[in-house]
Order: C-alpha cells, then sequence, then structure tokens
C-alpha cells in the first residue's frame, strides 16, 4: 500500500477511539441530567397516567440499564441514525440537516472573506515592521479582535437596519414574497448575509491577521531569506514566494483547526440575526432541554472537526515537503 | 515591568484593568443606586440626567447595574481563569515532563474536549444541568477550557525538559515532583501570566456570551443579564444593549492589551505549535 493511504487510514483509526470518548462524554453528561427526560416530552401536560408514562419510556428504551442504553445509542449512531427529539418528534438528522447547510453557507463566506482581507495585511504589517502601518493594523486588529460579535452585530442592526434601514436585520431570506427571477433571489439572499458575514469575517481577520504577521515576522528573519536577498532577488519574490509560501504553514494549521472558533462565533451571531443555523438551534434546543437534538448538534460538529483537522494534515504535508507522513 | 512601562499598548491595558477593579472594588460606594432597584413610571429613559447611562424596561439604573456588574465579571474571571489554570498547568506539567504513555494518555483527554466547539460544550453542559447561577457558569466555563492551558504548558515544558539546568538536577538525583515544582514550573510562570491575563478576556466575554443567549441567571446583576434585556428594545433603547456591551468590550480589550504588552515584556513566543 502507498505510504499516503497508510497515513490516511492510520489517522481515520486514530479518529475511533476519540469519536468513542466524545460519545461517552456526551452520554455522561446527558445521564447526569438532572429530571426526567419524560416530564421534557409531555411539556406542561399534567393529566397523564403512569401507564402512558411507562409506556413512553419503554419506547425511548428509557426502561432500560443504562449501560444497554448506551450500547443501543453508540449502535444507532453507526448507522447514522441520532433519534427522535424530544419536544417536536421529529428526527435528529432531519432537524440539523435542513440548518446545517445555512451555517455553511454563512461560515464559509466570512472566512474566504476573512483570508483575503488578513493574509495581505498581515503580511504587509510584518514586511512594514514597526512602522506606523504596522502600529494601525496591529493595533485595531487587537481591538477587533476584542470585540464580541453579539454586540457588533447589534450595533450594525440597529444602524444599518433600524436606522438606515440599508439592509435587513434577520433571518436569511424575506419570507412570504415571490421573487419573480432566480437573480432576485439571489440578490435577497445575499442582502440578508451582508451583516452576519461582515460580523464573522471582521472577527475572523482580525485573529488570522495577527498569525500572518507574527509567522511573516518569524520566517522573514530566516537564513533562506537572507540568502534569496543576497542572490540579488526581486523584494517582491522575496517576500512571496520565500516568505509568504513558508509562512502559510502555521496558517494553514490554524485555518483548519479554527472551526470551533468559528462555529462558537456562528452561535452568537445566528442569534443576532436570527439566522436558521445550527448554532441558533442550538440555543433554542438548549433552552427547552431538548437532549437529543443537543446530542446530535454535538456529534455532528465533533465529527466535522476531526474530519478538518485531518484535511488540515493532509494539506500541510502537501504544502511543506519536509513533512513526511508517518 | 519596567519593559511593560514601555510598551504604550500595554500601558493602556493596565489602565483599563485598574479601573475594572478599582470599579468593582468601590461599586457600593460610586454606584448612584442600588443596581436592582426599580424606577417605576422611568422604564427605557434614555441616558441623561439622573440616569446618565438610562434606564432598562424595568425601570432598574444602567450605570449602576453596570457598575455592580464589574464585580460579577471580576468574579466569573478569578473562578473560571483559577480552575483552568490549576487543572491545566497541572496537567501540562506532567504531559510534559514524563512523556510517552503519560503524555498520550493526558493529551488524548484534552483532545477529546479541543475537538468540539468549546462554546457548544458550554451550553450543551449549561442546559443539561440548568446552570444558572453565575458561580456555576463560571465553573464550568474553567472545567471546559483548561485543554487549552494545557497544550500551552506541555509545549512550555517539553521545551525546558531538554534544558541543562533541568537535566542536572535530575542527574543529582532530584525527585521528579522536586524537579517540577523547584525548577520546571518557575520556568513557566512567565507563560502561566500571558495566559492567565488573556484567559480572563476569554472569560468575561464567554460568561457574557450565555447571558446575552438568556443562557445566564435572569435575575443576576452581570452585564450579559442586561445585553438579554437590551436585545429585545433595541428599536426602541438601543443603549440598553449597546452601553453593557461597549464595557464588555473595553474590559476584554484592556485585558488582551494587558497580555499582550507582558507578552512583549517577557518576551514569552506567541503562538505554540
Amino acid at each position: 500500500m502507498p505510504s499516503s493511504l497508510l497515513y490516511l487510514s492510520r489517522r481515520l483509526l486514530v479518529m475511533v477511539p476519540l469519536l468513542c470518548g466524545i460519545a461517552l462524554l456526551v452520554f455522561i453528561l446527558m445521564h447526569l441530567a438532572p429530571g426526567d427526560p419524560i416530564h421534557i416530552m409531555l411539556g406542561g401536560a399534567v393529566h397523564v397516567t403512569d401507564e402512558v408514562i411507562q409506556s413512553i419510556r419503554e419506547r425511548y428504551g428509557l426502561d432500560q440499564p443504562v449501560l444497554v442504553q448506551f450500547w443501543h445509542w453508540v449502535v444507532r449512531l453507526v448507522r447514522g441514525d441520532l433519534g427522535f427529539s424530544y419536544i417536536s418528534n421529529q428526527s435528529v438528522v432531519d432537524i440539523i440537516g435542513a440548518r446545517f447547510g445555512e451555517t455553511l453557507r454563512l461560515m464559509l463566506t466570512a472566512q474566504v472573506l476573512a483570508i483575503t482581507l488578513a493574509i495581505p495585511m498581515g503580511v504587509l504589517a510584518a514586511v512594514r515592521h514597526r512602522s506606523w502601518a504596522d502600529t494601525i493594523t496591529s493595533g485595531v486588529s487587537l481591538f477587533g479582535y476584542s470585540m464580541p460579535g453579539f454586540w457588533l452585530g447589534l450595533v450594525l442592526i440597529w444602524v444599518f437596519s433600524l436606522t438606515l434601514g440599508l439592509v435587513p436585520s434577520s433571518g436569511a431570506r424575506t419570507v412570504g414574497v415571490d421573487f419573480a427571477t432566480p437573480w432576485a433571489v439571489l440578490v435577497d439572499q445575499l442582502r440578508h448575509m451582508i451583516l452576519p458575514v461582515t460580523v464573522l469575517a471582521l472577527n475572523q481577520s482580525t485573529f488570522l491577521f495577527r498569525l500572518t504577521r507574527s509567522s511573516m515576522l518569524d520566517v522573514l528573519k530566516q537564513d533562506y531569506v537572507r540568502t534569496a536577498r543576497a542572490k540579488g532577488l526581486n523584494e517582491r519574490v522575496v517576500i512571496y514566494r520565500h516568505g509568504l509560501r513558508n509562512a502559510m504553514l502555521p496558517l494553514t494549521t490554524v485555518v483548519g483547526l479554527n472551526l470551533g472558533y468559528v462555529l462558537s462565533g456562528a452561535v452568537l451571531v445566528e442569534t443576532v440575526f436570527a439566522w436558521p443555523g445550527i448554532g441558533r438551534l442550538t440555543v433554542a434546543m438548549a433552552l427547552q432541554r431538548d437532549y437529543p437534538t443537543l446530542m446530535g448538534i454535538y456529534m455532528l460538529l465533533a465529527v466535522s472537526m476531526l474530519v478538518a483537522t485531518l484535511v488540515t494534515d493532509v494539506v500541510y504535508v502537501l504544502l511543506d515537503p519536509r513533512v513526511k507522513l508517518r | 515591568m519596567r519593559r511593560l512601562q514601555r510598551s504604550r499598548s500595554g500601558m493602556v491595558g493596565a489602565a483599563i484593568v485598574l479601573i475594572v477593579i478599582v470599579t468593582a472594588v468601590l461599586a457600593p460606594l460610586i454606584s448612584p443606586y442600588s443596581p436592582t432597584r426599580l424606577f417605576f413610571g422611568q422604564e427605557l429613559r434614555p441616558p441623561g440626567y439622573p440616569h446618565w447611562f438610562g434606564t432598562d424596561l424595568m425601570g432598574r439604573d444602567i450605570l449602576s447595574f453596570v457598575i455592580w456588574g464589574t464585580r460579577s465579571a471580576l468574579v466569573v474571571a478569578g473562578i473560571a481563569v483559577g480552575l483552568a489554570m490549576a487543572i491545566g498547568t497541572t496537567i501540562g506539567l506532567l504531559a510534559g515532563y514524563f512523556g510517552g504513555r503519560v503524555d498520550m494518555l493526558l493529551m488524548r483527554l484534552t483532545d477529546v474536549i479541543l475537538v468540539t466547539p468549546i462554546l457548544f460544550l458550554i451550553i450543551l453542559a449549561t442546559a443539561i444541568f440548568v446552570i444558572r447561577a453565575v458561580w456555576l457558569t463560571s465553573v464550568i466555563i474553567g472545567l471546559f477550557t483548561w485543554p487549552y492551558v494545557a497544550r500551552i504548558v506541555r509545549s512550555e515544558v517539553l521545551a525546558l525538559r531538554e534544558e541543562l539546568f533541568v537535566e542536572a538536577a535530575r542527574a543529582v538525583g532530584g525527585q521528579d515532583l522536586r524537579v517540577i515544582l523547584r525548577h520546571v514550573l518557575p520556568n513557566t510562570v512567565p507563560c502561566l501570566i500571558v495566559t492567565a491575563t488573556i484567559y480572563v478576556a476569554y472569560a468575561i466575554l464567554t460568561e457574557a456570551s450565555l447571558g446575552f443567549l438568556g443562557l445566564g441567571d435572569p435575575a443576576a446583576v452581570t452585564w450579559g443579564a442586561m445585553l438579554n434585556v437590551g436585545r429585545d428594545v433595541l428599536r426602541r433603547a438601543p443603549w440598553v444593549a449597546t452601553i453593557p456591551g461597549l464595557l464588555i468590550f473595553l474590559t476584554t480589550w484592556g485585558f488582551n492589551l494587558l497580555g499582550d504588552g507582558i507578552r512583549d515584556a517577557l518576551d514569552v513566543k506567541e503562538y505554540h505549535q
């Protein structure tokens, strides 16, 4: 077997115990929960006989020993079945599936925007180290980095939506309006994306900027950069081909591993802008204590992040020939 | 200290942090009213005399509320960061110093938490255990953020372990515990200070986020709780949400600036691989 395939299969194997650990953690958390899940399912219903409660308990397998319940849960999990919501009785996979795309759409747009914004500025700040350009961009970035996304979101809604009326303040699309052309639908959706994407992208770019700058500063001190300069290469070639290319390596790792941070930001931004994604769903389900949906979301995010880590590592190897697959 | 004084931004950060601490300590003296006093008939007043930051939906004086809110913010920071630093440093020291199986086991443990978005995990835990009290929320934040500290400390210890003085301490027959406490731990202190400062900002922001999402204690005097109230009246009374938000922002900025200043002064590397 070629070494790359061997590496990939080994990496996938390592993911198995990690996923088991995560599944166990989530399961334990759920079972430590105070109160009876039956009461959550029944909501405020008062006149419920013991027989009904017993039948619900049997139906959901809640009458079985904890270890048996865990086993059943894991078996279903492997089959891609995340169970049913306590509240709406819908399949958790369906509930999550409908919203995951919306979150991805928001996140990916913001991420692309953040990268195109942050990397050139980070390079500039590093190349002109300690100049006024560096001082200003670095200062602004820490300022932006500390700014709570939800607060910026509220301020933007207040200014651009409520006061100026330029863009919609909530949702992913205008509901109840039939647009004549697909083009109009697209424009409507883009208008809804402007504010949430701005908040997410700004938040991300400040972080990426700091990283690009410090990584670039490290690289520019290296011997090979001095050699490149000594060879009489054009400064642009030195910076981009010899500098940035190497500085991109730690950046790749961080962009990949940063998914969790972006997702955490999405929870708040989606809540502020009433965006119908995973983040808003999480908060709604947390307030209603719908455990199966919460567990489903959590498992989905854990798997996405593990995959992201794997992809990051593979990309890293492709970018850096010095790193061997082991 | 002298090097920190040379950093202008570090000093700005230190000044902000100092103001926050002094405000928290002197809250009973400088707060014009009780934070929970309801001014009937004066609900949603815009900023002006006698309510300089306005009033909220229930007629509470926002200035008094945010002044007392600094206390909660510092309590959160103290508990969450204290817990995360204590657990994270211990795990990081053990993993980095002993290496091998101990390292592998402990790092897999941190991975289980690290591979998931922390805010989701915190939301999950607060929802499941119906945690509303500020101090309990802080404990949860601490319990789920220590893996980051553990990673940072571990990478620091890995480098220290190769240093001559550690090797010498072991060569003369120093017991592991003694070597760790006397030689390794003191050398991680600069890194720990920077990490703790930055984590204070993170903890305050996280608790405020939970409050904002409606997952905090609605009766508590915290910035997040006021943000949550203000969210619903953003059109009618934008000051209710924007003022506490601004203070959260300035406080986290202050701690981040201070952390950066200390980092430069102590020459701690920014990103650990």
